[in-house]
C-alpha cells in the first residue's frame, strides 16, 4: 500500500482515538470559567484547582489505597494459587481457574449491587470493607493469569535442585521462584493497580459519604459543576497512567508479560 | 563396602503406571554405574528416587548403612546434576556453587567454593550469570555445585547427551579424573550405550522397569544374556532359535563374500573404516560389514555370506 | 516430587474460596431474584420486565450500538491494522503502542473529553457555526450519536490490536501470491485477508460488543437519562424506584451475554490451540 494512504489511515485513526485528550489539555489550560474548546486563554489555575477540592483529594485517596493495597491483596492470595496450580495436580484445578477469573466476566456493576445487597445491608459490613473487598477480587484474576504465564517458564529442576542441596520447600519457593517471576508479579502489579484505579461500575453502588473512588466523584462533580476542573484531572490521570506504562516499559520490558 | 547403596524390592509408580517394578540393585562405594537403556525404561525414575525427589511406592532405599527411603532430599546426602543443569538464573556462578554451603552454614566457604571451582577447571569466570556461560562451561558449574556439599552420592541426569562429540570427550575424561580424585561413589543415567561402555565400572541395563543385566563393559559387550541386550551393544543379526533362545552375530562377524546362505543386499552405506550393509535373506535381516578397502557392494546385488558359530554368542531369551 | 495434592490445594483454596464466597454466592443470589415471584420460581419477572416499552427500548438500543460500535470499529479496524503490519517493525510497534495507550487511560477521562468536544459551546459546534453550516449550536450530547461515538472511541483499540495480532499471524506472502495470480485489492480483501483473520475478528468483535453491551461510563456521561442502555437502566431502578427485580433481570441479561462472550471466546483459543 502507498505510504500517503497508510499514514492518511492511521493519522485519521490516532486523531480519533488520541485527539480528544489533546482537546482536553488544552481545555484544561482555559483561563475562562466554562468548559470550551478553544479555550479562552491560558492559564494553569485548574490545574491548580484540582489539588484545592476537598472532595477530589479525599477520593484520590480512597482510590490509591483500594489499588495499592487490593492489588496486593489479591497478589498475597493469587502468587500462592498460581503456584498451586503450576506445581501441584490439584483437582479441579480448571474450576478453580474457572472462579478466579469469574470477576472478569461478571459485569461489575453486578457484583457492587450483589455485595451491598447481601453483605453490607444483612451483615452490617462497612462498605469501606466492601468496596475494598471488590476491588480486591476484581484485580484477582489478573494476579494469577499474569503470575502463571511467568511460573510456566520457570522449570522445576531449579527448585528440585535446590532441595538437593539443603533447601526446605518453603526455602525453595523464597530463594529461587520469586525472585525469578519478579518480573511477572510487578507487571501483575502494575496492571491491576491500573485496572482498580480506573474501575467504575464495581464502586457505584459501594459509595457512601466520604468513601468515593476518584471516577465515581468525578462523575458526581461533572453533574453539578461545569468548570474545566475535571478536565484538568482528566489529563492528570491520563498523564499519570501514561508515565506509569512508560515506566513499566522501559525498566520491566511490561509488554512481554501481558 | 560392596552395598554402599542398596535398592531392595524398589517398586516406583506416577499415579496408576508402575515406572519400575521390584529392581533390586547393590552399589559398592566408589564405583562408577551406568544405567543404561531406551526411554522409558525406567532408569531415570531410578535415579530420582535415589535423588529422593520421588517416594517409592515400596521398597527400601539405603545409602552407607542409612534408610534413606522416606528422607527429604535435603537429608540425603546426594547430589544431582540435572541434564539441563538447573543453574539458578539470578545468582552469579561463584553464588550458584555457594548455595548449598551457605545452607549449610559451612566454614571456610570461600576457600571451598573457589576449591570446587578450580577442580571443574572453571576459576576465571566466578561473577558471571549462567546465561553468559556456554554449555559446557554451565555444566562445570552444576557440577562444582554439587560437589561441593561432599555427596555421599552423585547422580548425573544424561551428562553427555547434550554436548558435541569435542566436548563430550573432554567431559569424559573430566568425569573419570573428578571420580578419581574424589573416590565419590556416581550414578549417571544415560540412552547411549558408547558413553555408558567408557566411563562406568558396570553397567545396569534397563527395560521396562526391570533390570536386563547387569556387568562390567566387556561383559556386557561380549557376552549380553538376552537378544535386547546384544541388539542394544551392538550385535544386530539375532537369529531366534526356535526355543526362546538364539545367536547374535556382529555386523563384522558376518562374512561376505563365501558361504553356505545367500541373501540380496538392501541397502548399503560407507561409514569411514567400515562399509555396512543389510542384506535380505531367508533367515531374516541380516547386517553386515567389511573393511572399508574391499570393493562397494552394490543395492540388489546378491552375495554369499557365513555366519560363524564361533563368532557368535548365545543368547538366553530372544523375544 | 509434588505429590503431595493437600498442600497444592491448600495453596489454591484461598483465592478460589475468596472469589466464591465474595463473588460468586452474592451475583448468584441476585440472579436468583430474577426467578422468583413471591416462594416460588418462575419467569414471570423477565415478562413483565420486557412488557414495559421503555425497557424494551433500551434493550434494543444497547443491541443496536453496541452491534453498530462492532461492525464500525471493524471496519475502521481493518484498515487500521493492514497499515500498522506493513509498517516496519520499529514503527510498528510504536504505532501499535500509540493505539493501545489509550486503553490505559481512565474510561472517565477518555468519555471526558467528548464533553468538550460535542457539548453546545463545544468543538464541533463552534467550527460548524463559524463555518456557517449552522445558525446555531445543534444538541449532539445526550443523543444516541454521542453514545456512539463515545463507545466506539473507548472500543476500536480493542478491535485493532486483535486484527493486527490475527493478521501477523497470516502467512507472509499470500496477499502477494493472490495479486500476482490477479487478485484487485476487493478481491484480496474477501478471499485472503478475511478468512484468513477470521478468528481475530471474532475474538475483537466479541470483546466490543460485550463491552459496549455492558458499558456504563460511556452511556451515563454522553446519554444522560435521555438515551438509557442496559447499565445506566440498572443504576436507575436501583437508586430512583429500589427495584431490585428490574435489578436481577437486567443483570441476568448482561450475564448471559458475557458468559456467551467467553464461552465463544475460548472455543476459538482451544480450536486455535489443537489446530497449531
Amino acid at each position: 500500500m502507498n505510504r500517503l494512504a497508510v499514514w492518511s489511515i492511521l493519522g485519521l485513526t490516532l486523531t480519533f482515538l488520541i485527539g480528544p485528550f489533546v482537546i482536553i489539555v488544552a481545555a484544561a489550560l482555559s483561563a475562562g470559567d466554562s468548559l470550551a474548546f478553544p479555550p479562552q486563554g491560558l492559564s494553569l489555575k485548574w490545574f491548580i484547582r484540582v489539588f484545592e477540592v476537598d472532595s477530589f483529594r479525599a477520593s484520590f485517596g480512597v482510590s490509591m489505597f483500594l489499588a495499592v493495597f487490593g492489588t496486593l491483596t489479591a497478589l498475597l492470595l493469587g502468587i500462592p494459587a498460581s503456584y498451586g496450580m503450576a506445581r501441584y495436580q490439584v483437582p479441579g484445578a480448571e474450576a478453580i481457574l474457572l472462579i478466579v477469573s469469574s470477576p472478569i466476566i461478571v459485569p461489575g456493576i453486578i457484583v457492587g449491587l450483589a455485595l451491598l445487597r447481601y453483605l453490607v445491608i444483612p451483615t452490617g459490613v462497612g462498605i469501606g470493607l466492601a468496596l475494598f473487598l471488590a476491588h480486591t477480587a476484581l484485580v484477582l484474576p489478573y494476579a494469577v493469569r499474569v503470575v502463571s504465564a511467568s511460573m510456566e517458564n520457570l522449570r522445576v529442576d531449579m527448585e528440585e535442585a535446590a532441595l538437593l542441596l539443603g533447601c526446605t520447600r518453603m526455602g525453595a519457593f523464597v530463594r529461587i521462584v520469586l525472585p525469578n517471576i519478579r518480573g511477572g508479579v510487578l507487571a501483575a502489579f502494575i496492571l491491576g493497580f491500573v485496572t482498580s484505579f480506573n474501575q467504575v461500575p464495581v464502586s457505584l453502588f459501594l459509595s457512601g459519604p466520604g468513601l468515593r473512588t476518584l471516577p465515581i466523584d468525578m462523575i458526581a462533580y461533572m453533574e453539578i459543576n461545569y468548570d474545566p476542573s475535571v478536565a484538568a484531572l482528566s489529563a492528570l490521570l491520563a498523564a499519570l497512567s501514561i508515565a506509569i506504562i512508560f515506566a513499566a516499559e522501559k525498566f520491566l520490558g511490561f509488554s512481554r508479560y501481558v | 563396602m560392596s552395598d554402599f547403596v542398596t535398592l531392595e524390592n524398589l517398586t516406583l509408580a506416577y499415579g496408576r503406571t508402575i515406572a519400575v517394578a521390584d529392581l533390586n540393585l547393590s552399589i559398592a562405594k566408589g564405583e562408577l554405574i551406568a544405567l543404561l537403556g531406551p526411554s522409558g525404561c525406567g532408569k531415570t525414575t531410578t535415579m530420582r528416587a535415589i535423588a529422593g525427589l520421588l517416594t517409592p511406592r515400596s521398597g527400601t532405599i539405603t545409602i552407607d548403612g542409612r534408610d534413606v527411603t522416606r528422607a527429604a532430599p535435603a537429608r540425603r546426602e546426594v547430589g544431582l546434576v540435572f541434564q539441563s543443569y538447573a543453574l539458578f538464573p539470578h545468582l552469579s556462578v561463584y553464588d550458584n556453587v555457594a548455595f548449598g554451603l551457605r545452607l549449610k552454614r559451612a566454614p571456610d566457604l570461600d576457600a571451598t567454593v573457589r576449591a570446587g571451582l578450580k577442580t571443574v577447571g572453571l576459576t576465571d569466570f566466578p561473577n558471571r550469570k549462567p546465561s553468559d556461560l556456554s554449555g559446557g562451561q554451565q555444566q562445570r558449574v552444576a557440577l562444582a555445585r554439587s560437589l561441593v556439599m561432599q555427596p555421599k552420592v552423585l547422580l548425573l541426569d544424561e551428562p553427555l547427551s547434550n554436548l558435541d562429540a569435542r566436548l563430550r570427550l573432554e567431559m569424559r575424561m573430566e568425569l573419570q579424573r573428578v571420580q578419581k580424585e574424589t573416590g565419590i561413589t556416581m550414578v549417571f543415567v544415560t540412552h547411549d550405550q558408547s558413553e555408558a561402555m567408557a566411563l562406568a565400572d558396570r553397567i545396569v541395563l534397563m527395560r521396562n522397569g526391570a533390570i536386563e543385566q547387569i556387568g562390567t563393559p566387556e561383559q556386557i559387550y561380549t557376552a549380553p544374556h538376552t537378544g535386547f541386550a546384544a541388539d542394544f551393544v551392538g550385535f544386530e543379526t539375532i537369529l531366534p532359535d526356535g526355543k526362546g533362545g538364539g545367536l547374535a552375530w556382529r555386523p563384522s562377524a558376518v562374512t561376505l563374500g563365501a558361504g553356505p546362505h545367500t541373501g540380496t543386499i538392501r541397502g548399503a552405506s560407507f561409514a569411514g573404516e567400515r562399509r555396512e550393509y543389510v542384506l535380505d535373506t531367508a533367515l531374516g535381516t541380516v547386517k553386515a560389514d567389511t573393511p572399508a578397502t574391499e570393493p562397494r557392494r552394490a543395492l540388489g546385488d546378491t552375495v554369499q555370506f557365513d555366519l560363524p558359530p564361533d563368532r557368535a554368542v548365545h543368547l538366553a531369551q530372544v523375544d | 516430587m509434588f505429590e503431595n495434592r493437600a498442600i497444592g490445594l491448600a495453596l489454591t483454596l484461598p483465592a478460589a474460596l475468596f472469589a466464591a464466597a465474595l463473588f460468586l454466592l452474592p451475583v448468584g443470589i441476585l440472579l436468583s431474584e430474577a426467578f422468583r415471584a413471591g416462594d416460588q420460581w418462575s419467569v414471570q419477572a423477565y415478562f413483565d420486565f420486557f412488557a414495559q416499552p421503555l425497557n424494551q427500548r433500551v434493550f434494543w438500543r444497547t443491541l443496536k450500538l453496541a452491534g453498530l460500535v462492532a461492525i464500525v470499529s471493524a471496519i475502521v479496524g481493518y484498515a487500521a491494522a493492514f497499515c500498522i503490519v506493513s509498517l516496519p517493525p520499529t514503527s510498528r510497534g510504536r504505532m501499535f503502542g500509540l493505539v493501545t495507550l489509550p486503553l490505559m487511560i481512565s474510561p472517565v477521562a477518555r468519555t471526558y473529553a467528548w464533553l468538550v468536544i460535542l457539548g453546545r459551546t463545544g468543538f464541533v459546534n463552534a467550527i460548524l457555526v463559524d463555518l456557517g453550516i449552522l445558525d446555531s449550536p445543534m444538541r449532539i450530547l445526550f443523543t444516541e450519536t454521542a453514545v456512539f461515538i463515545g463507545l466506539l472511541q473507548l472500543f476500536m483499540p480493542l478491535m485493532i490490536i486483535s486484527l493486527v495480532s490475527a493478521m501477523e499471524n497470516m502467512p507472509r506472502d499470500a496477499i502477494s501470491a493472490a495479486r500476482i495470480l490477479g487478485a484487485n485489492w476487493f478481491q484480496v480483501f474477501t478471499r485472503v485477508i478475511l478468512p484468513l483473520t477470521r478468528e481475530g475478528l471474532v475474538v475483537g468483535g466479541t470483546l466490543v460488543f460485550t463491552g459496549a453491551m455492558t458499558a456504563y461510563i460511556t452511556p451515563a456521561i454522553l446519554g444522560g437519562s435521555k438515551v438509557l442502555m442496559l447499565e445506566t437502566l440498572l443504576y436507575q431502578r436501583v437508586t430512583v424506584a429500589n427495584d431490585f427485580v428490574a435489578a436481577s433481570v437486567i443483570a441476568m441479561i448482561l450475564i448471559v451475554m458475557a458468559f456467551s462472550a467467553n464461552i465463544l471466546l475460548k472455543q476459538i483459543a482451544t480450536a486455535r490451540r489443537t489446530r497449531a
